[in-house]
């Protein structure tokens, strides 16, 4: 990432992992280079928004559940910690 | 052998890039130095034409890693290798003016002290030479000097 650009993190590595696709699988969806999709995973290259809503496109969740400008909580504790929060 | 290359994490790649940079200067200032120490011609070609093999090396490997994605030819160019691509050609634009007004500076002050500039073929070739290759050859560099390592595949 250049200096000065504001950190992004993102849940990519998660979500590709759990549905099972290598980075190279990933990045033939996404018409890009698999290591772009490695240097996203490991916050070094921050995409273009239009390249983030094909991401959340692709995996069909909201782009804020998968990229962010706060360090990204697990998403275990994201679903279910709200979950519980709200039977209390 | 481009596999390779492109495999290259960022440590090596940027002494190839400092080779590249500092050997072709280094070889005229070499020769200039070893001249006065009165050491053998032959050495001095040797030792002259050794440090302008690896330059010449380091500039091809860097073409080699960086080609495509700087000239856009060859290979799928996505958005994340034209951002890399602009700010390769930014940092030569950087490169260049610090070497320009370093250059500019050395000769006034050179020239401030009572001291006189000749040029002839000798100094003036070796000047053509290097602005013929390296400024076509700074944003290659670049590229190659900034990029961080790729990520291990997975």
């Amino acid at each position: 990432m250049p200096r000065g650009e504001h950190p992004v993190y993102n849940r990519l590595e998660v979500l590709r992992v759990e549905r099972g696709l290598s980075r190279r699988q990933l990045a033939e969806q996404l018409d890009i280079n698999h290591q772009t999709v490695g240097y996203i995973e490991r916050g070094d290259y921050n995409p273009s928004l239009e390249l983030a809503l094909r991401v959340a496109e692709l995996f069909r969740l909201p782009v804020e559940a998968i990229f962010g400008l706060a360090p990204m909580r697990p998403l275990s504790e994201t679903m279910f910690g709200e979950t519980e929060k709200e039977t209390v | 052998m481009d596999a390779r290359l492109q495999g290259l994490p960022r440590i090596p790649r940027r002494g190839i890039v400092a080779m590249g940079l500092l050997g072709y200067p280094l070889a005229f200032g070499g020769v200039v130095a070893l001249r006065r120490s009165g050491l053998s011609r032959w050495l001095i070609l040797a030792i002259f034409l050794v440090v302008i093999a690896l330059t010449l090396a380091a500039l091809v490997a860097a073409y080699g890693y960086a080609r495509g994605r700087i000239d856009g030819r060859g290979v799928r160019v996505d958005e994340r290798d034209q951002a890399l691509r602009q700010q390769a050609y930014a940092s030569g634009h950087r490169v260049l003016a610090a070497i320009v007004i370093l250059t500019v500076l050395l000769v006034e002050g050179y020239l401030a002290t009572g001291h006189t500039v000749r040029v002839n073929g000798n100094t003036f070739l070796p000047a053509l030479v290097w602005v013929s290759v390296y400024i076509p050859a700074l944003p290659t560099l670049m590229l190659t000097w900034i990029e961080p390592s790729a990520p291990a595949d997975a």
